[in-house]
């Protein structure tokens, strides 16, 4: 059996995609989801020889490969961070990693974040999924405690705005998630 | 006189770097070798040289270990009275000797000895000749069937008789010689040109363990196989049952392997830093002198270590085949485990001595006590009315056979650690027949005998429970490799993709499939 591979950085990240698969009911055998740490190991022909990617690209076990990273800030990271600097680095990649496979595949990507300022990670595309208010809601804290600098804070206020809101965990329908909806359900398609 | 010279020699023995040693125990050694003339006057002919490396042979020594540097300690070499009388025979022969002394046991180098097998083959054709008196004196009872086996025992014996030089005849194979008789680096490398659907697979920087796992039908025994053939050389024996046990038979059929052989056999490899090749095939002779009414075809190796070339071959007839060499000699001492195939059963008393002079028996007792039945006391090696292993249980004495294929299995891997002393074993199928929760404790075992007794491994499995339990045993990490078996779906090719330790263990911990799918 062939599968399809989707490479994201962290574990927050596969228990996430995880969720969405089982929401689109696709059968997991076809996949493979694997997680690549931080998202520089996106960008290093190193990371694919050193995980056995690319011998298994070679070897025709996979047949897709579809990337999925955080967007991040512009301002924190000259060569990797924002929407613009990470499309230009996963492109070059997916080129490399074709070449030094010796033969063409599907790939695809996706940048994870805020769908309006293009900035962000996983959190901000999923607090953009919240009902307005309570977006707002979580925007004003999160410009609240923006000075503390403290990244963890984010996913306090996440995991905070279950409890306070009483949400379901993920509202997959909305059309924030759409992009991400039909690139996994183009994956598993022959 | 005979006291004084045992007395006289345990006195030299007292003051030699090995004195402290001595016990009274060691009385019946030193009467036995002084007790011998040969032993008295190799032993004069160069006296203190001569006496150190004896005293050498029947004292502990140590050892400093190339790759770790601890100093490690070598049991004796001769440690009982029958073989201080038996050392007599292999004394002057120095093939023997340093086969000894390379590998510290005495029943390897008493094996190869010239002057032992010359023994054997007389005693052997003293036991055919009493049994010849008794066919004759039942000679009117010979029937078609056995008025076939005496022609086949006519021309054996024709054979036998003939003085040719360039070839040679064997019903019974000999001990093969080994290249590397000492501690080595092993299989570095290999490099299958062509090996049934395995073409062109490289495969370098092998370790001390190898797993190779993959779906059904990926390759995994073929290659086993064809490292196999690669380390015999141009053993034609291994080759020939090899080939019986892959087609299931008790005896080989001829006829099949004929049918069956179709392409060559390619294989090159490194060994510590030597390269070697084998190639087999198969060929129509031409020659006159074969029975052409029978004959299917010949099957010839030929083998490289470094620049010694040897070859062999064996000629098919449908009713028989015919084996031709002037020497086999293969790469290192190596065993071959399946769980297939029925084991020969002189081949596991050659491992059991191996394990009982390699003290390793014990350790192989303990664990199974330790880890499947604690009332398990003995297993030995009997010729009573069969050749078999009995089990000395709690309350009872029986059959190993009796007990589970799991113990089984475990004790006839384990066994055959002994044979594999300094060279290679083959497992196929390591989990086959054991339960999940040995499979920890039971791939630790064999790591440490494969220390202890410097065995380089390769096995195959279709479990992810035995992968898991080679690198979550926590011994020694750095030794494991681990390669998944593919056939690219672009090229039908075979390739290998390779796990470290580190690698497999992070694929494990993110519940990746490793074996493939």
């Amino acid at each position: 059996m062939v599968k399809s591979l989707i490479l994201v950085e962290g574990e927050d990240d596969i228990k996430f995609i995880h969720l969405l698969l089982a929401y689109l009911k696709v059968n997991k055998k076809k996949i493979v989801v694997k997680r690549l740490n931080d998202k520089s190991s996106f960008f290093k022909i190193e990371t694919y020889e050193k995980k056995t990617i690319l011998e298994t690209l070679k070897s025709g076990e996979y047949n897709k490969l579809l990337f999925i990273f955080d967007s991040d800030f512009e301002e924190d990271n000259k060569k990797y961070g924002g929407f613009i600097n990470s499309q230009r680095e996963i492109k070059r990649i997916i080129e490399e990693i074709k070449e030094r496979v010796g033969f063409d595949f599907y790939t695809d990507y996706y940048i994870m974040c805020d769908p309006k300022t293009k900035n962000g990670n996983l959190e901000h595309l999923i607090i953009s999924t919240l009902p307005t208010e309570k977006e707002q809601c979580v925007n004003e804290l999160l410009e609240c405690i923006k000075p503390y600098k403290n990244h963890g804070n984010k996913k306090i206020v996440l995991s905070s705005y279950k409890t306070i809101f009483d949400e379901p965990d993920y509202n997959f329908s909305h059309s924030n998630y759409g992009v991400l909806t039909s690139k996994l359900i183009l994956l598993i398609k022959v | 006189m005979e006291k004084s010279r045992t007395l006289a020699l345990i006195d030299r023995y007292k003051k030699s770097k090995f004195g402290e040693q001595f016990t009274d125990s060691m009385y019946p050694i030193f009467q036995a070798l002084t007790s011998l003339k040969t032993i008295r006057d190799w032993i004069d002919i160069n006296n203190e040289r001569n006496s150190n490396r004896l005293f050498s042979w029947i004292s502990e020594i140590e050892e400093i270990d190339a790759e770790t540097g601890d100093i490690k300690k070598l049991d004796r070499i001769i440690s009982t009275s029958i073989e201080a009388k038996n050392l007599a025979k292999i004394i002057n022969d120095d093939r023997a000797i340093k086969e000894m002394e390379d590998t510290r046991s005495f029943a390897d180098g008493y094996s190869i000895s010239h002057r032992v097998n010359e023994e054997r083959v007389h005693n052997l054709l003293k036991s055919i000749e009493s049994r010849f008196i008794e066919a004759n004196r039942l000679s009117s009872f010979l029937t078609k069937k056995s008025e076939d086996k005496l022609e086949v025992i006519e021309e054996l014996i024709n054979r036998l008789k003939s003085k040719k030089e360039q070839t040679i005849f064997s019903s019974h194979k000999q001990e093969s010689e080994t290249f590397m008789n000492f501690k080595s680096k092993a299989l570095s490398q290999i490099d299958i040109v062509r090996y049934k659907k395995i073409t062109n697979l490289k495969i370098e920087n092998l370790n001390r363990i190898n797993i190779f796992a993959g779906i059904n039908n990926s390759g995994k025994t073929s290659l086993l196989e064809a490292i196999d053939f690669l380390i015999n050389q141009n053993d034609i024996y291994n080759f020939l049952d090899m080939q019986r046990r892959r087609g299931k038979f008790i005896k080989l059929n001829s006829l099949w392997l004929d049918s069956e052989f179709l392409n060559s056999i390619e294989l090159k490899g490194v060994f510590n830093y030597v390269p070697i090749s084998v190639k087999i095939d198969k060929k129509r002779e031409k020659n006159d002198n074969i029975n052409k009414d029978l004959y299917l075809s010949t099957i010839e190796i030929e083998s490289l270590f470094g620049d010694d070339n040897l070859s062999s071959s064996a000629r098919l007839f449908e009713d028989k085949s015919e084996k031709f060499y002037k020497t086999i000699k293969i790469v290192c001492n190596n065993a071959y485990s399946s769980p297939f195939s029925i084991q020969n059963k002189s081949d596991l008393e050659k491992h059991y001595a191996r394990a009982v002079s390699k003290n390793v028996l014990n350790d192989i007792l303990d664990f199974i006590k330790e880890h499947i039945d604690n009332d398990l006391q003995d297993i030995r090696f009997t010729k009573e009315y069969v050749e078999t292993f009995k089990v000395n249980h709690k309350e009872f004495t029986i059959d190993l056979s009796n007990f589970g294929e799991g113990l089984q299995r475990v004790f006839y891997i384990a066994l055959q650690f002994a044979s594999a002393q300094n060279g290679v074993i083959f497992i196929d199928e390591l989990e086959n027949g054991l339960h999940y929760t040995l499979l920890e404790s039971f791939t630790k075992f064999i790591q440490k005998l494969a220390v202890k007794l410097n065995v380089q491994v390769f096995l195959t499995t279709h479990s992810k429970e035995t992968i898991e339990a080679f690198v979550s045993n926590g011994f020694n990490n750095e030794d494991i490799s681990f390669y998944r078996l593919t056939q690219s779906r672009r090229t039908g090719e075979i390739n290998t993709i390779k796990y470290d330790s580190s690698l497999l263990l992070e694929e494990f911990r993110e519940n990746q499939e490793v074996r493939g799918w």
